[in-house]
């Protein structure tokens, strides 16, 4: 207890300890530590849970004219009495309230079941006898460049201005950094963040041999430059733009958009700035002369849910659709929850109805109906293969090259067109006005009339022919394409029926400014340049606390998915901040940011922890280690088809369709489904391939919380759960892939090598280091019975061998084969092999 | 804490580990340690409520069985579990529990417009509508003298045990919104279902299975199809999301042994594995580990208690024929059996789904016919549990995502939410009553009595001791409930 160093660990005793008692010391002790109390870091965050819904933005559910939010109403002197009296926590009618013990008077009142705590309540009162000051909401201002950090003890450890950070947060607390995780650990983590996939064993050699800093930065600079950095990447984009090969409703039909994903990939590969990616997503189709990649780009707007459910009602659907792109926009890009104005004013944050349904404008545009019908979900565009893309260039030469020779003579014909001219002078279609009739439409008339150029213009049509079936084999994808906009009115109580509202033009949130595009009716460009400002407070902050979570497990404001007042405090706001504007200034370079991070002593950290961090600081938030979380879905799968070679790494192509339980799909309906898993080499494709079914996602992926992507969705959760240990233990995936690792581990190491030596391969493959002794006498053990298993009983053994489709390349014993494939199905089914330490 | 032997000697009782586990992780992740009193983490939890425990993540690390966050109930519960018999594609009220003589009488003339000005239609948007009398004579049954339509000779049996709610309402008229809505109170996906709900307050006494199943059957109408959203956990953590069984293959995915492999082998594997995570967590010291053991543990007892749960050979043949099944074969009936025997073993929320009630043509042989797929094992099922003394705590549903239009659709009936029926039984529920009504056509739910979804939802919850206003969670910076801002309970109903 000696230990506790400030005002704020006092105010921390009264809460968990009830000592009310102790609340006296509180001022004197905030004064010594210099630490003020913050409205935005300890007060906003009570007020919003507790009193906003009455006291803040939504003016229908507004009591007592008063609003906790504003100074000019909870600071009005005229008020009487007054809710807050700077300085005077006496004359606080606030105080007075929440200090009440007369079920009457107390706030909150008993029947919101909001219950202040004591600590709270000394909060509220100290921060008054301070001088009630407020201060807006952190991240509606936009970032600012933070001081340097303090000087900490471990400054000569640090790699770049994150750790700077991140060690001043540390010493401030009383805590120390880690020193760096065991080299196989730290590569491997570093393969599995930044591409997913392990690092091979010769990998992890070559960086435990020398682990120097500029081998990490080698690494590091591979893996970014890695073709699979971007399927990585994806996995996140993928479920906040809600992209699935479903619609979603109802019979949830299938529908191709595959080129959507493929796209994403492609951007996070190429480094594309997020500016740019931005603009092509929202608005890919308001470009002069879009290209492909951007019109692919602009079916992000096209991946919400659809129906064709008989008997839906246009008008009922369309509203879905429009609300589902504020929501889905707005978390995306400004994480926050404008969602929650469709029915009413936001309750904690000050979105009104209006802005919900200004921002619904800006996509009114987009041409869609809201019932379909035969699967189709048109506009959709095709998307020639790479094969075919070479082709239409063949045959956009060719006609090129034809038409030229069309529409004007060349050298070798020029001397029979004047020939021709001369003579044809005055017949008809050359009369008094021929000097008007230009060269060029002559030789038309006089190719028309030579059959020397018929195969010239049948070669012209073949050549639409050959590019119209070319489209038609060709992949499509949905697409936005803007048309005159429907009127988007204000729905009462989010009530579709209820045409009583008014007309809303597009317009981002009123709190926020205007958007200046004069005359001219606001576009989703326009959303996208303000999105993109450089004094957009939301943008960066948001994408650069959602790579931190990718890298550390947690965002450094935990809620991903709203920065508004009912999200976190972020545990480094500087940090946040400097890294928000690395970001913005680099020019929107995803891959300078990653650097930056992966390259920080902070990242490198090993993610043991010390007893006394562990009680301190359990879920790692202030970063004295590395974090471990369990893969991601398809990362899980991935790790088995890698560690076993069957894994296909091509990457991109329509979704893929791994083996599943036969009737899964038994109740999908309109029209019935039946799954035939995929053959060859799409049997081994990455999980970020998996054919996405809204309704019954593939249940692997499913068990290990992968998102329908119904919605957009920002944060997986990470459960820990029985069906996770069943689709290990007997999903056909991770059995065949057991079967291909024994196979490799008997073929590679050799019918002389000892199951030692084996051993070691299994556990290098699988999971990048050597077995223990322990573990060692462990395995060989399991071996000898489970080879006894299968030696007394081969026809086991045949079956279970025979289980997937991949060829197999061990001609040996299958007892022994099969055993070892037993051994492979234990390693695979480690938390280790599926989590990232 | 000192280890305890069990891990000191080379045996590895599995059982056993799992105790102290439990003990371990609570000891790592519980900051106050007795000895210590109020450790340094408790400080720097209240003015960075960043570090207090993550919300996010009830129930990790979850090497305990997960009791609930409902500790105690806000009341004393009426019923512990739920077995909601779940009529998918909506059925007619007009042919099943809502006699409207009037509707008979008015067959074939226009519906008034005053019934249906302004109001949502489905399928028979733009049409002209008529009136469909009720295409099933009812009858009255049971001492209270409930009124229930001819298709449902079995159900008339237990009129006295049901409540029947004539005045439901609801807010969509499409399936798939009306499902989602009835099972998660909203329209928007990604919100948790009931079961979900249930299982995050009030955990499972189920100690082999999931807490919530999912059983579904099909046969007599268009067979709707019900989306797996429809048992999801939304934002609720994965472990509470409900378990479908299916009725070919494996009854729950990836329960059975990959063939070629002996129970033996697969019980040296899964050993193995725990051995394996115990040694690895001795070395990395991660929870989550430990969870993992549980999770095998509990995922290795379950490849027994599952084949086990639906072989039914242990059942004798009089039970069999109550049902009117063989088997665990999928029907409706096999469903109804096998929903009794996961709730004698504890599971919290159960639901068995009919696909089959989507009759917009031929409602009169349609409903029949479905009635028949279902009747006697709805039947069966409130007495088998009244049998067992079970159904004093169970709570049976038996109702679907809306009712059908008075207006004919050819001879069939369009979806209709203003107003339709659903019944409840056991637990707390006041048998042989009648609640509510809708207007002489059977189009509006009368105000008065009117039952909306998030009321029943509210019900449901009161049912088993939880107070609906407190069952929440925070997400996107709301505290959500199943019953969004509303919901009243219905106390008429309530014995």
């Amino acid at each position: 207890m000696s230990k506790l160093p400030t005002a704020l660990a006092v105010a921390a005793l009264l809460t968990a300890g009830g000592m009310v008692a102790r609340a006296a010391s509180l001022a004197v002790a905030a004064d010594e530590s210099g630490e003020r109390i913050g409205f935005n870091r300890h007060i906003r965050p009570i007020l919003s849970a507790n009193c906003f819904a009455c006291h803040g933005f939504d003016a229908n559910t507004r009591k007592a004219d008063l609003r906790l939010d504003l100074p000019s109403s909870a600071l009005d002197p005229q008020r009487d009495p007054p809710a807050i009296v700077p300085g005077r926590s006496s004359e606080s009618e606030l105080v007075r309230r929440i200090f009440s013990s007369d079920p009457e008077e107390i706030m909150p009142p008993p029947e919101t079941h909001h219950v202040l705590s004591g600590a709270q309540r000394h909060l509220l009162r100290e921060w008054i006898d301070q001088g009630a000051e407020f201060e807006p909401h952190w991240a509606f201002l936009p970032p600012k460049r933070p001081a340097d950090p303090p000087p900490t003890p471990w400054d000569d450890r640090a790699v770049n201005p994150i750790d700077g950070f991140v060690f001043a947060r540390l010493a401030r607390e009383g805590l120390e950094p880690s020193p760096p995780a065991a080299p196989a650990i730290r590569i491997r983590r570093l393969f599995l963040d930044l591409i997913g996939l392990p690092p091979s064993p010769a990998q992890v050699d070559a960086f435990t041999r020398n682990p120097s800093p500029a081998a990490w930065d080698e690494a590091v600079d591979a893996l970014l430059a890695s073709p699979h950095f971007g399927e990585r990447l994806a996995i996140a984009w993928l479920d906040l733009a809600r992209y699935a090969d479903t619609v979603g409703y109802h019979g949830d039909q299938p529908v191709s958009v595959f080129p959507y994903r493929d796209y994403v990939i492609s951007s996070f590969n190429q480094n594309k700035p997020f500016d740019r990616f931005t603009r092509e997503n929202l608005a890919g189709d308001l470009f002069p002369n879009p290209t492909l990649e951007q019109q692919i780009a602009s079916g992000f707007n096209r991946l919400n849910m659809t129906t064709e459910e008989g008997g839906s009602q246009p008008k009922e659907y369309l509203a879905k659709y429009a609300s589902d792109r504020v929501r889905t926009t707005s978390t995306v890009w400004l994480g926050a929850t404008v969602g929650c104005a469709e029915c009413h004013d936001h309750k904690f944050d000050p979105y009104t109805s209006r802005d919900f349904y200004a921002l619904a404008a800006f996509f009114s545009d987009i041409e869609e109906i809201g019932v379909y019908s035969n699967r189709g979900r048109p506009p959709e565009i095709a998307v020639p293969t790479r094969n075919g893309r070479a082709r239409l260039t063949e045959l956009q030469a060719e006609e090129t090259a034809i038409r030229k020779l069309l529409a004007e003579p060349s050298p070798e014909w020029a001397e029979r067109f004047e020939e021709w001219r001369a003579q044809t002078r005055g017949t008809a279609g050359q009369g008094a006005d021929s000097r008007e009739v230009d060269r060029g439409e002559l030789w038309r008339r006089y190719t028309g009339g030579s059959t020397h150029f018929d195969a010239y213009r049948q070669r012209l049509e073949a050549i639409a022919a050959e590019r119209n079936s070319i489209a038609e084999q060709s992949p499509k994808t949905l697409v936005t394409v803007s048309v005159n906009p429907r009127p988007m009115r204000i729905l009462p109580r989010g009530n579709w029926l209820d045409e009583s509202g008014p007309e809303v033009a597009p317009a981002i949130p009123g709190f926020l400014g205007t958007l200046d595009t004069g005359d001219q009716r606001a576009t989703r460009m326009d959303l996208a340049d303000w999105i993109l400002a450089p004094d957009n407070p939301f943008t960066a902050r948001v994408f650069v606390n959602r790579l931190w979570k990718q890298y550390f497990g947690t965002g450094l404001s935990r809620v991903l998915d709203d920065l508004g007042s009912q999200g976190e405090w972020p545990t480094h706001p500087n940090l946040l901040d400097w890294l928000a504007l690395e970001f913005q200034e680099s020019g929107w370079d995803i891959k300078y940011v990653v650097r930056l991070i992966v390259r920080s002593q902070t990242y490198q950290q090993t993610s043991q922890s010390s007893e006394a961090v562990q009680e301190r600081d359990p879920y790692n938030r202030l970063l004295a280690r590395q974090s471990r979380f369990r893969l991601d879905a398809e990362l899980v799968r991935d790790q088995a088809l890698a560690a076993s070679g069957l894994l296909v790494s091509e990457i991109g192509g329509r979704s893929v369709f791994p083996y599943q339980p036969d009737g899964y799909y038994q109740h999908l309906n309109f029209p019935k489904r039946s799954y035939t898993a995929d053959a060859g080499s799409n049997q081994y494709r990455r999980g970020l391939y998996t054919h996405w079914q809204r309704t019954f996602l593939h249940p692997m992926l499913k068990a290990f919380d992968a998102p329908s992507r119904d919605e957009c969705s920002a944060n997986r959760p990470r459960s820990n759960t029985p069906l996770q240990a069943l689709a290990l233990l007997n999903d056909p995936t991770f059995v065949e892939a057991s079967r291909a690792l024994a196979a490799q581990i008997l073929t590679q190491t050799g019918p002389g090598s000892g199951p030692r030596e084996r051993l070691d391969r299994a556990f290098r493959l699988s999971l990048s280091r050597s077995p223990s002794p322990q573990e060692e006498a462990l395995l060989l053990e399991f071996l000898r019975e489970s080879r006894a298993e299968f030696t007394l009983h081969p026809e086991r053994a045949r079956e279970f061998l025979s289980i997937g489709q991949a060829a197999t390349s061990f001609q040996g014993d299958s007892a022994e084969w099969a055993a070892w494939t037993s051994l492979c199905r234990c390693l695979l089914n480690l938390h280790e092999a599926v989590a990232r330490y | 804490m000192k280890p305890s032997p069990a891990t000191k000697n080379g045996g590895y009782p599995i059982m056993h580990v799992t105790d102290r586990l439990r003990l371990e992780v609570t000891r790592r992740h519980f900051f106050g340690r007795s000895s210590r009193g109020i450790g340094t983490a408790a400080l720097a939890t209240l003015l960075n409520p960043a570090l207090r425990a993550d919300p996010g993540d009830p129930g990790e690390p979850g090497a305990e069985a997960w009791r609930g966050v409902i500790d105690p109930l806000h009341r004393r519960p009426a019923a512990k579990r739920i077995i909601w018999l779940y009529m998918a594609g909506g059925p007619s009220h007009l042919e099943s529990f809502d006699h409207k003589p009037k509707l008979a009488e008015m067959h074939g003339q226009p519906m008034p417009e005053s019934f249906t000005e302004g109001q949502p239609i489905a399928q028979l948007q733009g049409q002209q509508l008529r009136c469909l009398g009720p295409q099933h004579p009812f009858q009255r049954h049971g001492a209270a003298g409930q009124e229930i339509a001819s298709i449902f000779p079995h159900i008339a049996t237990i009129a006295d045990r049901i409540c029947i709610v004539r005045s439901m309402v609801t807010e969509q008229i499409n399936h798939d919104p009306a499902h989602t809505f009835m099972n998660t109170g909203s329209t928007i996906p990604g919100r948790p279902s009931m079961g979900s709900w249930l299982t995050y307050g009030l955990g499972s006494d189920a100690e082999n299975l999931p807490g919530f199943v999912v059983l579904t059957s099909s046969g007599g109408g268009q067979d709707q199809p019900i989306a797996a959203r429809q048992w999801h956990s939304g934002f609720l953590p994965g472990r509470f999301q409900g378990v479908p069984f299916q009725s070919a293959g494996d009854p729950v995915l990836y329960v059975g042994r990959p063939p070629g492999v002996s129970p033996a082998e697969q019980e040296r594997v899964v050993r193995t594995v725990q051995k394996l995570h115990k040694i690895g967590h001795e070395v990395l010291d991660d929870p989550e580990m430990l969870t993992r053991i549980s999770q095998y543990e509990m995922a290795f007892r379950m490849q027994t208690s599952v084949p086990e749960l639906v072989d039914f050979s242990s059942e004798p043949d009089h039970v069999l024929n109550m049902y009117g099944t063989q088997g665990a074969d999928g029907t409706f009936a096999a469903n109804c059996l096998l929903a009794r025997r996961l709730a004698e073993r504890g599971v919290r929320f159960i639901q068995c789904y009919h696909r089959g009630w989507d009759h917009h043509g031929g409602v009169r042989n349609g409903s029949a016919y479905t009635a028949k797929l279902v009747d006697q094992a709805s039947a069966a099922l409130v007495r088998d549990l009244e049998q067992r003394g079970m159904l004093e705590d169970t709570l049976v549903v038996w109702g679907g995502e809306f009712g059908r239009t008075p207006m004919g659709q050819g001879d069939g009936r369009d979806h209709h939410i203003k107003g339709f029926s659903l019944w409840m039984a056991g637990g707390g529920i006041r048998g042989g009553i009648t609640y509510g009504s809708t207007d002489e056509l059977g189009y509006h739910a009368l105000p008065e009595q009117r039952v909306h979804v998030h009321d029943f939802h509210a019900t449901a919850l009161h049912l088993l001791g939880i107070d609906h206003e407190r069952l929440d969670f925070r997400f996107q910076g709301r505290d959500f409930r199943l019953t969004d801002v509303s919901g009243q309970i219905v106390s008429a109903i309530l014995s």
